[in-house]
């Protein structure tokens, strides 16, 4: 078995293990149905039921918590001296990072998986094309993919593993909110409309959205957000990676 | 300087990024809030700050519970609860330094939500008696949850698990409450569950302190609640810090 083999194993053995895939799962469940009974009653979206609204948001969040896991994982493998050891066996520098983004890429497809299913035991229905599917969950994965990366380097420099997924709690929690995901623009104050129809959060729930709806919203917008993520924090990550020990 | 205040001193100096969260997480949370729903959900008279306080609070206190049962969990699994009992101090210690910690972090949380509900128009118009009783309710609150929160630390000795086993409950409890919005907000088969649970029983409470009205039927009840997680979680935190490993 390979290097890469070996370490994804032990990373996907962990996950189940501690419980990050049952959190992965009732994370996102929880808070659809927490927003969906408490919120649809009193948020206007026109003609479009609030679990067909909301599903975007609770994908977007879900793909946030992978990261949060991710930044503790990161963090647990820093503290305990894991890094240090790997670095002194003839593998090659990538791999327990790569075997922590494959472990990510799992909880994320858990995640995606309830969210959409949830949202089907609410009333969503995905009316794209198989295209459009394809597109929804290439775009959520990606998203899952670039914020790991970012909270993989940020554990990797942690001193402690609260610290490691605390520190994505408060912007995830301020963009969530101030976005179009939980409500349209309109809900919001005048002056802070910019900001909550531009900040990435909104951008990729819109397109989300759209493509569960079978059309294209500001595809291009949420493929730079995710692709400019992915290779900002992606050349972090191998950065810290490669670097000597302390 | 006495064991316990050694201990304390210990916490402090480990959790200066969770103190700094104690005071970041329920600004957000109200900030968040506040734009999100304040145009949306109609609260009567009151504005949506001064509504959504004593939910914020609640919030707070029960996101500083999360961080007590990961320390719990660390102490254990790095083997300094096992080191303490070898010392000639009471057994007991390192648990009341971890809930003076709690209440010292509730106590920042408390002040950094009251200072930003402050900038969005609450105002505790009640006086002082009811401005006491909510700190103390806030409080007594935070060490119920606290205590409950390090015994299942204790007992779980795995930080991973620790905290994510209370996170969900956690979640539902907040947001199907009355604190985030009025009762009549909610579809009608769960309007009793979202009354008569806990935490709309006392951030009703919470919210009655901050303006000066408060029904003795809904006090009674968070009282109740309050002493109740009090005295069912302090002698098992009790019993587990006791107990040999």
């Amino acid at each position: 078995m390979t290097a890469l083999g070996a370490l994804s194993r032990r990373s996907v053995r962990g996950t189940l293990r501690d419980g990050d895939l049952l959190f992965a799962i009732g994370g996102p469940v929880a808070f659809f149905v927490c927003f969906t009974l408490t919120l649809r009653k009193v948020i206007d979206t026109g003609d479009m039921t609030y679990p067909q609204y909301i599903v975007a948001v609770i994908v977007v969040q879900a793909m946030i918590f992978t990261a949060m896991t991710t930044a503790d994982r990161a963090a647990r493998d820093h503290l305990s001296g894991m890094g240090i050891r790997m670095r002194s066996l003839p593998i090659t520098a990538l791999a327990p990072v790569t075997a922590r983004m494959l472990s990510a890429l799992v909880r994320a497809a858990a995640a995606l998986a309830a969210a959409l299913a949830v949202g089907y035991g609410f009333g969503f229905r995905f009316h794209g094309t198989v295209a459009d599917l394809l597109a929804f969950v290439g775009i959520a994965l990606l998203l899952s993919l670039a914020l790991s990366l970012g909270a993989d380097a940020m554990g990797s420099v942690a001193n402690s593993t609260e610290a490691a997924g605390q520190t994505l709690l408060i912007p995830q929690l301020l963009l969530v909110m101030l976005s179009t995901g939980i409500a349209p623009a309109q809900s919001f104050p005048s002056w802070l409309g910019p900001f909550v129809r531009n900040q990435p959060v909104s951008v990729i729930a819109e397109t989300l959205r759209g493509l569960a709806m079978g059309h294209s919203v500001r595809v291009g917008a949420s493929m730079a957000w995710c692709l400019g993520l992915l290779v900002v924090f992606g050349t972090i990550a191998l950065r810290m990676q490669r670097r000597a020990p302390a | 300087m006495t064991p316990f205040a050694l201990l304390t001193a210990r916490i402090l100096g480990k959790s200066r990024m969770d103190l700094v969260f104690a005071v970041l997480v329920p600004m957000s949370g109200l900030i968040g809030l506040t734009f999100l729903l304040r145009d949306v959900i109609t609260t009567g008279q009151m504005n949506y700050a001064q509504y959504i306080l004593p939910a914020v609070v609640v919030q707070a206190m029960l996101f500083g519970a999360l961080t007590t049962t990961d320390r719990a969990a660390s102490e254990k699994a790095s083997g300094l609860s096992s080191r303490m009992r070898t010392l000639p101090i009471s057994p007991y210690a390192p648990l009341l330094a971890r809930m003076a910690y709690c209440l010292i972090r509730g106590v920042l949380a408390l002040t950094a939500a009251l200072l930003g509900a402050y900038l969005f128009g609450f105002r505790l118009n009640s006086g002082f008696g009811y401005a006491a009783a909510f700190v103390l309710m806030s409080l007594t609150l935070t060490l119920a949850l606290s205590l409950g929160a390090d015994a299942t630390g204790s007992k779980a000795g795995r930080t991973e698990v620790a905290s994510q086993l209370l996170l969900v409950p956690q979640l539902l409890l907040v947001m199907l409450s009355t604190g985030l919005a009025p009762v009549d907000a909610f579809p009608s088969w769960l309007q009793t569950f979202v009354r008569y649970q806990p935490i709309s029983q006392i951030t009703e409470t919470l919210r009655g302190f901050t303006s000066g009205h408060v029904t003795a039927g809904n006090l009674a009840t968070s009282l109740a609640w309050c002493i109740g997680l009090l005295v069912v979680f302090g002698p098992i935190a009790v019993r587990l810090q006791g107990r040999t490993s």
